[in-house]
């Protein structure tokens, strides 16, 4: 079997072809020069050198992760495109795995670090052990992995190779970087792997590739995609965020009517217009709230009421705020409202087809009452009509 | 050799949050034209993150293009060149199609043609206006950018005048952040538009003496913004509607004079709008007032081929083609990409 294997995960961009036991051409360049602007033209080269008919490749194995985010999707698409072009699978190596193979034969720890940034590494721990066979000195060497791949702060890695308490070989773009860090913490006997043998290099992508494949362990050029181990900056601050943030409920306000609208749009076929809820607002028998998340609307309540009933006529919480409770807290804040206005019970209508709109309201205490035939336009549909008892506020 | 008529281009765009790929034959026929929006992800923050829209961009690439060439019935053997968007815009989104346009070339031996996103959305026009021909001018306003650009032959742009501050789309989005609508912008702001008055409030519409065709929309954003603050330091309440409405007449208008100031100095017969914001109704409905005024040809893309697309950088590939432009295997991103660079 031939493989093109792919490594553009930190600042080396290397390529190789590789066959089941030798590896027929290696490029490796690190260098400042993008890997956008070097990696393709050295795919170019070496298939020039080796006369290569990239048809004649079986599977193109790429280093999936992690690394720089932008070198990683480098590398990623230009696999992903060879791939479909060629109608080729791609094989998926774990970068550190990649670089742990480096060392093949050490029977010490192997731990790859690679920077990334703010005191942290991209790391993983590796050995090499013989298994003997009988009969014959050949004995097998066989690549273990004592812990997985991981981003970890260095101080963490430190501690977990104190604990392991055995004799380390570090690589990697990190060990510049660290190396400071490692001396005063460690220890255990650890020492530096040489230049020859320290980055990423392609033709070990290739040949773990070669190993993955025969385990059946490729995907499609479409499936593949990099494995960053680290969510974005942007999504990990929204998290932070979401989880702090509490929802508030509040009287609309004139002002919020745009807004309202524009979710109505959003949610609903038969939406409402902005005249239609200023109008709501400013008719003295409506109870109109908002629920605020971080200083967005993120639900609103719009009733009706008449004598000691209150009808709902919408209950709304965008998309993606739902399920964390924003429209129990409006009920919450209507059944004050209600109870300081001597009213006894809140009927609502709801599509036959919305189940987690029925599922919301049974939760909250509502019971069916009957159904309204074809009550609803766009599509036809029939109307549950719910009610319940206001629930009492305590003093 | 083939006929210089019969030419397929399979074009990738991925400069901002559309993930897409097209089929166009000849320039002006498209075959296909897929676009994976990723706008529902952006929304929960506000704005395009670059690093969430990059990754998007890798998850969906392949499926978008596979999709391409399946609806328009064609294999990569049939088509005769790549074009790909390699600039202007987000840097690591770019990179993503840039990268897979390359190694499908490489692969299938075919020329690769990087594209200047603006002369894609320029190009845009083309394909469903058989008639329309360079020179004209164009009116290109997006999230991104705003620039009246001279056509003077395929390929071949003068830059007239651009935005000093924010560009159009950019004000958009922060007005309708201010009255609560949320991202994007420029279609709630065009909706909402409708149910307000835009006479209730006359902001001001900025004019730069030395530059006639440039424009600037930092003073009209702030304006808004300081009319809200007026009325709820006053504790007074204030209508959005008539907020929107106002402010987007505020803008239209100081488009549409720019750009036809520039019609009359250059004595141009065709215009056309460009980018996302040539999607809104009330730009449209102005500039077509004004081309009729002076019995001008206006000339305007359907929405889909407003907002980010492939097609139009097939349509501009095609003609980049034509005129010989070829790129190598170290083609790069280049996220400030200048229009008319090679």
């Amino acid at each position: 079997m031939r493989v093109l294997a792919i490594d553009s995960s930190g600042l080396t961009a290397t390529v190789a072809v590789v066959e089941d036991t030798q590896t027929i051409a290696e490029y490796t360049v690190n260098f400042k020069k993008t890997h956008s602007q070097t990696l393709l033209p050295m795919i170019d080269d070496m298939a020039h050198m080796i006369d290569l008919d990239l048809n004649s490749i079986d599977a193109i194995a790429v280093a999936g992760g992690p690394g720089s985010f932008t070198g990683l999707r480098i590398g990623s698409a230009t696999a992903k495109g060879l791939g479909l072009a060629l109608k080729k699978p791609l094989i998926h190596v774990p970068t550190v795995d990649g670089l742990a193979f480096n060392l093949y034969g050490c029977e010490d720890i192997i731990c790859p670090i690679m920077d990334a940034r703010r005191n942290q590494v991209y790391t993983g721990m590796y050995t090499f052990t013989r298994r003997k066979a009988e009969g014959c000195h050949y004995s097998e060497l066989v690549f273990e992995v004592l812990e997985a791949q991981n981003a970890a702060p260095v101080e963490a890695l430190i501690e977990r190779l104190n604990i392991h308490g055995r004799p380390v070989v570090f690589l990697g773009d990190g060990v510049p970087v660290y190396e400071n860090m490692l001396a005063n913490g460690l220890e255990v006997p650890y020492s530096f792997a040489p230049a020859a043998m320290n980055r990423q290099r392609a033709a070990v992508v290739g040949t773990l590739g070669i190993q993955y494949y025969k385990e059946g362990n490729f995907e499609t050029a479409m499936e593949h995609q990099p494995e960053y181990l680290r969510v974005s900056q942007a999504e990990r601050e929204r998290a932070e965020r979401e989880k702090r943030a509490v929802v508030e409920v509040r009287q609309m306000k004139v002002e919020d009517a745009a807004a309202v609208a524009e979710m109505e749009h959003q949610i609903f076929p038969d939406s409402w217009s902005e005249k239609a809820i200023m109008e709501s607002l400013e008719n003295p028998k409506t109870i109109c709230l908002v629920a605020e998340k971080v200083g967005k609307i993120v639900g609103y309540l719009i009733v009706y009421t008449a004598e000691d009933e209150a009808d709902i006529a919408r209950l709304a919480t965008v998309q993606e705020s739902r399920r964390f409770g924003v429209a129990s807290e409006l009920m919450r804040a209507l059944d004050v409202i209600c109870w300081e206005n001597q009213i006894q019970i809140i009927l609502l209508d709801v599509r036959e087809g919305n189940g987690d709109a029925k599922a919301f309201y049974a939760k909250n205490g509502f019971t069916q009452d009957g159904i309204r035939q074809n009550f609803y336009e766009n599509p036809q549909e029939d109307a549950i009509l719910m009610s319940r008892a206001v629930k009492p506020t305590k003093k | 050799m083939k006929e210089i008529q019969d030419i397929n281009i399979l074009a990738i765009e991925s400069s901002c949050d559309e993930t897409a790929a097209a089929v166009v034959h000849n320039g002006r026929e498209v075959r296909s034209n897929i676009i994976s929006s990723q706008i529902d992800l952006h929304k929960l923050y506000g704005g395009v993150v670059p690093e969430i829209a990059s990754r998007k961009h890798i998850e969906k690439i392949n499926q978008v293009i596979e999709e391409a060439l399946k609806e328009a019935d064609i294999t990569l053997d049939e088509i005769d060149a790549i074009g790909v968007t390699y600039g202007p815009g987000l840097v690591g989104a770019l990179l993503v199609g840039v990268a897979e346009a390359k190694a499908i070339a490489y692969a299938k031996k075919k020329p690769l043609i990087g594209v200047h996103h603006i002369e894609g959305h320029i190009s845009a026009n083309y394909i469903e206006n058989p008639d329309l021909e360079p020179p004209f001018l164009c009116l290109v306003v997006s999230g991104g950018h705003t620039h009246l650009v001279c056509v003077k032959d395929y390929g071949e742009y003068e830059i007239l005048g651009r935005t000093r501050d924010d560009a159009v789309g950019e004000t958009y989005d922060k007005v309708a952040r201010t009255i609560g609508l949320g991202y994007p912008g420029g279609p709630k702001i065009d909706r909402i538009a409708k149910e307000g008055n835009p006479d209730a409030i006359v902001f001001p519409k900025a004019h730069i003496d030395d530059a006639p065709y440039d424009f600037s929309f930092s003073g009209l954003k702030s304006s808004v913004l300081n009319y809200i603050n007026g009325c709820q330091m006053k504790g007074e309440s204030y209508n959005p509607a008539d907020i929107a409405a106002s402010f987007q007449k505020a803008a239209v208008e100081v488009l549409v004079e720019n750009s036809m100031k520039a019609v009359d100095e250059y004595g141009m017969y065709k215009f056309a709008i460009a980018g996302g914001v040539a999607a809104n109704s009330a730009l449209r409905a102005e500039m077509k007032k004004a081309c009729e005024k002076r019995d001008m040809k206006f000339y305007y893309p359907s929405p889909v081929f407003c907002t980010d697309n492939a097609a139009m950088i097939g349509a501009a590939a095609y003609y980049e083609y034509l005129a010989g432009t070829r790129h190598g295997w170290d083609l790069n991103a280049v996220p400030n990409l200048k229009l008319g660079e090679r």
